[in-house]
């Protein structure tokens, strides 16, 4: 019940934010821009509009999970919000859990809404939709959340949230790369800086998984079961991350 | 037999590591206190005595290095205890875009099912903390006075035994200070206890029946108000202005402070012929102040090298 009600405030706390406006206004004008750019050429104008609108939806969900991964827990810790929070009878495991899936259903009206804005642009287009369409949002979804869990971890033992911020973007970066640094590292002979490649490699999520995006906008053929494999990957890592989480916060001394 | 005891703290001791290379630094040293239930309690001590962080560890926000501590007897901080305990942070900041009533809520749905019955409804508490007309009013747009109270408020959502605040007083003015001090003393009337920290020694002077004095995270003192005062002399001070001292033998040992006069460590018995000789020469009596306050009885124990 708890949890329910931390979720739920944490729901209502964004849409009162000036950010989550203008993570919309962002979304629906780089999505314009998409159709804009499609309507100048005579050719394949679907694909470069599926192009654009779905890196609009990630970027726009990126932004957003590491904006709300630092804010709904780092934020009340650092205004000191979370004191009088934690003195009532309330347990950290319900207030962390409850915050993260509060943050997570934030992330997930944010995705529908630019979806759906892509959706109508190409509605207006008189374009058909891709094979592949909502597989593509549902992986951009379970990437965002990745990125968000990660922001959480960081923001529950680094006092900076520019610093957990900045930790955060460097993860998606890595987990976005982490096709390039596996090969870099598979060609290089032994030495330390393999050894880093491959510690990097292992513990940075592998993004890629989630990414079927220029798949769906070419109409390309999707690999077998990459939603199934990419989501049963999403839940392990997310649970190994969050169990991280809350054991670093259960042991938090607020400072 | 039933616990007098609201809160104990006993051994208590805590070490920050800080900085890059983790020097350790002595925060709280063996602190053992207790307060009485029912009662007004004062926490004394300069910024970085260790106040806040003896309230954070009774409260589980931090570990204790050593030692234990107890609310209602229990050293275990489970749900029921904290179900009866209100406790406002230092310099409070509270989600900003929420109405004092979304507010108050937001706070009452976390007691889930220790949320008691019969408690104060949102008015009544508004009412208490003089918030009444500013139910539209975010909180963004609250005073430093207006937080302070609708900080008070959500403590007492559940109509707790014990109400801990930090620094309630600091930085609010003179009739912030006094609407905070009646609040206190109005909840002690109902039977609470409430335990306090502050560095101003006038607030704890004036409301509250115990107090403990803490420096450098070690208890200094820890007693009774009027015990303490009461061990102070009767003795008085006056000042005053004259155009020529006289010399006279009760004024003798009058020092001049600027354009003024003071006169220590008066006998009463002597006080009235003393102002009828200023007066007499045509002197005007500017204040006329006892010893007996906290801070003439921190610095004798001090002298003393009690404390």
């Amino acid at each position: 019940m708890k949890i329910l009600s931390f979720s739920l405030f944490t729901v209502y706390e964004f849409f009162r934010d000036k950010v989550f406006y203008s993570v919309l206004i962002f979304s629906v004008l780089f999505v314009l821009f998409a159709y804009l750019l499609s309507s100048l050429t005579i050719v394949e104008s679907k694909k470069i509009l599926l192009d654009f609108g779905f890196s609009a939806i990630s970027i726009v969900g990126i932004i957003t999970a590491i904006f709300l991964g630092i804010s709904i827990i780092g934020k009340e810790i650092e205004k000191k919000i979370i004191y009088t929070i934690l003195s009532k009878p309330v347990s950290r495991f319900d207030y962390l859990i409850g915050k993260i899936s509060g943050g997570i259903v934030v992330l997930g009206i944010t995705h529908i809404i630019s979806s759906f804005t892509l959706l109508l642009t190409l509605w207006i287009n008189d374009e058909s939709i891709s094979n592949g369409f909502l597989s593509a949002n549902i992986l951009m979804y379970l990437e965002s959340i990745l990125i968000l869990l990660y922001a959480v971890f960081f923001s529950t033992w680094i006092s900076s949230n520019f610093l957990s911020a900045s930790l955060a973007a460097a993860i998606f970066l890595l987990g976005r790369s982490s096709s390039t640094i596996e090969s870099i590292q598979l060609r290089m002979e032994a030495s330390s800086m393999k050894s880093l490649l491959s510690v990097v490699f292992y513990l940075a999520p592998s993004l890629n998984r989630f990414n079927i995006r220029d798949l769906v906008a070419y109409e390309k053929e999707l690999p077998p079961m990459i939603l199934q494999q990419s989501t049963i990957y999403f839940f392990a890592y997310s649970m190994l991350l969050v169990t991280l989480t809350i054991l670093i916060f259960r042991k938090k001394d607020f400072i | 037999m039933q616990n007098s005891l609201a809160i104990e703290f006993k051994d208590l001791s805590k070490i920050y590591k800080v900085g890059f290379w983790g020097k350790k630094q002595t925060a709280l040293e063996e602190l053992t206190l207790s307060v009485q239930k029912n009662s007004i309690f004062g926490f004394l001590g300069a910024n970085g005595a260790g106040k806040t962080t003896s309230i954070k560890i009774l409260l589980g926000l931090q570990r204790q290095d050593k030692g234990e501590c107890k609310i209602f007897g229990n050293s275990n901080l489970t749900s029921e205890v904290k179900a009866n305990l209100g406790f406002l942070p230092e310099r409070p900041y509270f989600h900003d875009g929420l109405t004092a009533y979304a507010f108050l809520n937001f706070h009452r749905s976390l007691y889930g099912k220790h949320l008691k019955k019969n408690i104060p409804t949102n008015d009544e508490l508004l009412k208490l903390v003089g918030l009444s007309n500013t139910s539209g009013k975010t909180i963004r747009n609250f005073s430093k006075g207006m937080m302070q109270r609708i900080g008070i408020a959500q403590t007492l959502i559940n109509d707790p035994e014990l109400i801990i605040l930090d620094e309630p007083m600091s930085g609010l003015d003179p009739v912030g200070r006094k609407e905070v001090r009646d609040i206190i003393l109005s909840l002690k009337k109902k039977g609470k206890t409430i335990f306090f920290s502050t560095h101003i020694l006038s607030d704890v002077e004036n409301i509250c029946d115990h107090f403990a004095f803490l420096e450098k995270g070690k208890l200094k003192y820890h007693g009774g108000v009027k015990d303490a005062l009461s061990k102070m002399s009767a003795e008085l001070e006056v000042i005053f202005s004259i155009e020529t001292l006289p010399s006279d033998p009760l004024l003798k040992t009058a020092v001049k402070l600027g354009s003024q006069w003071m006169l220590t460590n008066v006998d009463p018995e002597l006080i009235n012929e003393i102002i009828l000789k200023i007066i007499q020469n045509n002197g005007k009596i500017i204040s006329l102040n006892n010893n007996k306050s906290l801070e003439n009885f921190l610095f004798s124990e001090k002298e003393k090298n009690k404390i």
